[in-house]
């Protein structure tokens, strides 16, 4: 396979296969000749992807991917991916940091002191972070889709949950394991697919991203505090789970997998713990996460009136 | 100063409604002032990460920034002060947000382990993440509700995390200052 047109974009791959969908059925009534073409061009591109499981097979990995050069760095494809990156992060951090507009109420219904409910947020962005050990290396080997999808469908199915959850174990389940788990499984390989798109521009790109972060924490709790006291709080949780299912299936429809799949390998990367300037340079961060959530992301965790 | 109530782990809102006898709805404004100011704070450094001195510098500046910052919260006691203060940390906090996942990159040679490098990482800040709030809330508590501990220990913290960070690029880039990366 990597024998085949190795400069080929993956742009390209996806762009033939999309286009080809339509023309196998209407080039019927035309020349033999053109139809011969495209049949060449179909399988010189998709190789030997005749059948329709196999089709979809690849649509949702990445094995159809030969070796794709440098990042685009630029241009439609990659500020797209750009755009659904800000969408996801948008979504996932805005209801994160929201749970401070979240934890007054919790307060003034649960009978639970107001430190055992900021678990729930706690176990949120625990998880968040954790997950991706296991979902970085997905996105390595090519399940980029399924894996984005499973973790959408969790982290929905945690909202809606929510909406209709009443003790504090039910909130801790939906809100803190159950929307933790699904956006921990989500989040890091869209960050991580966004900057296989940029290399010189990487550092910009990220940063246009998190500040869907930004904008998302002061979106999220002022619709919180605006809909919570007229529609009521399973409402006000379906507003924001409508709105996420909006942007989050954007996300989904638009990003596509730019490097083939890396199938070697164990599934933890433990040569990364071996690497001392990596090492030192995590417990670094490790040092500096504290701080700011205890500033930054209790910061939003407005006191009881 | 004895009237300090322990009701949350909240440090800003907090800080702003037991310190300063800031009413809770204005302690809101604060923070959506402080996220808000995160945004173009978030650019900018990326801006200055692709043209000039490369990431791991500016996310070192901006820790720099963080520490002074962090520790003059000590100085506060109106509340124009502190909303001055709240814009402050709202820009250097946003500026090490949105670096630290492109540091880990950058430490990341293979562009096709980038995943799993970044992933590996998270999984170990993500169980500081879930620490990291209780820490502040037990100083809190321990303190006799005395913000001096907790913001003590989050400066302090941060220095040597700095630090730490700092080791770790010049170990991988070299000892010269003035070096893109």
């Amino acid at each position: 396979m990597a024998t085949q047109r190795p400069d080929e974009e993956m742009g390209d791959i996806e762009s033939a296969a999309i286009k080809s969908e339509c023309p196998v059925h209407d080039t019927q009534a035309k020349p033999t000749q053109e139809q011969h073409e495209l049949d060449e061009s179909l399988s010189r591109s998709k190789s030997r992807q005749s059948n329709p499981l196999a089709r979809i097979a690849s649509h949702l990995i990445t094995r159809s991917i030969r070796d794709p050069g440098l990042p685009p760095d630029g241009g439609v494809v990659a500020w797209t991916q750009l755009f659904c990156a800000w969408l996801a992060i948008m979504n996932f951090w805005g209801f994160v940091n929201s749970f401070g507009a979240f934890q007054p109420y919790y307060e003034s219904i649960l009978p639970e002191p107001a430190s055992t409910i900021s678990w729930i947020g706690s176990v949120q962005a625990c998880l968040m972070f954790s997950l991706g050990i296991i979902t970085g290396r997905a996105l390595d080997r090519g399940w980029f889709r399924p894996t984005v999808a499973v973790g959408i469908a969790i982290q929905l199915l945690g909202i809606f949950a929510l909406s209709f959850s009443h003790t504090y174990w039910q909130f801790l389940l939906t809100q803190g394991f159950c929307t933790g788990v699904g956006g921990g499984i989500f989040f890091v390989p869209i960050m991580g697919l966004c900057s296989t798109y940029f290399s010189t521009h990487r550092g910009i790109a990220i940063g246009i991203i998190t500040t869907g972060n930004s904008l998302g924490a002061v979106i999220y709790p002022v619709v919180v505090r605006q809909l919570l006291g007229k529609i009521g709080f399973g409402w006000t949780i379906r507003v924001l789970g409508f709105l996420n299912v909006v942007c989050l299936l954007i996300a989904l429809a638009f990003m596509k997998p730019r490097l083939p799949p890396r199938k070697a390998g164990p599934l933890i990367e433990w040569e990364a713990f071996t690497d001392v300037p990596y090492c030192l340079h995590v417990l670094g961060i490790c040092c500096l996460m504290p701080p700011v959530y205890c500033v930054l992301y209790y910061v939003s965790e407005p006191a009881a009136p | 100063m004895n009237t300090w109530k322990v009701s949350n782990i909240n440090q800003l809102a907090t800080f702003a409604r037991d310190v300063l006898d800031m009413p809770y709805t204005e302690s809101l404004n604060l923070v959506i002032i402080l996220n808000g100011v995160g945004t173009p704070a978030r650019i900018l450094p990326g801006y200055i990460v692709d043209r000039y001195i490369g990431v791991l510098n500016v996310m070192i500046l901006s820790l720099v920034f963080n520490i002074i910052v962090l520790w003059s919260w000590l100085a506060i006691e109106s509340i124009p002060a502190y909303y001055a203060w709240a814009v402050a940390y709202g820009i250097a906090s946003a500026a090490f947000q949105s670096l630290f996942t492109t540091t880990i990159a950058a430490y990341t040679t293979d562009i096709t382990k980038t995943g799993a490098r970044v992933g590996s990482a998270f999984a170990v800040i993500g169980l500081l993440a879930l620490v990291g709030g209780p820490i502040s809330g037990a100083l809190l508590l321990a303190a006799d509700g005395n913000y001096t501990v907790p913001i003590a220990w989050a400066s302090a913290s941060t220095c040597v995390g700095t630090a730490s960070c700092a080791v770790a690029r010049c170990m991988r880039f070299g000892w010269r200052i003035f070096i893109k990366c």
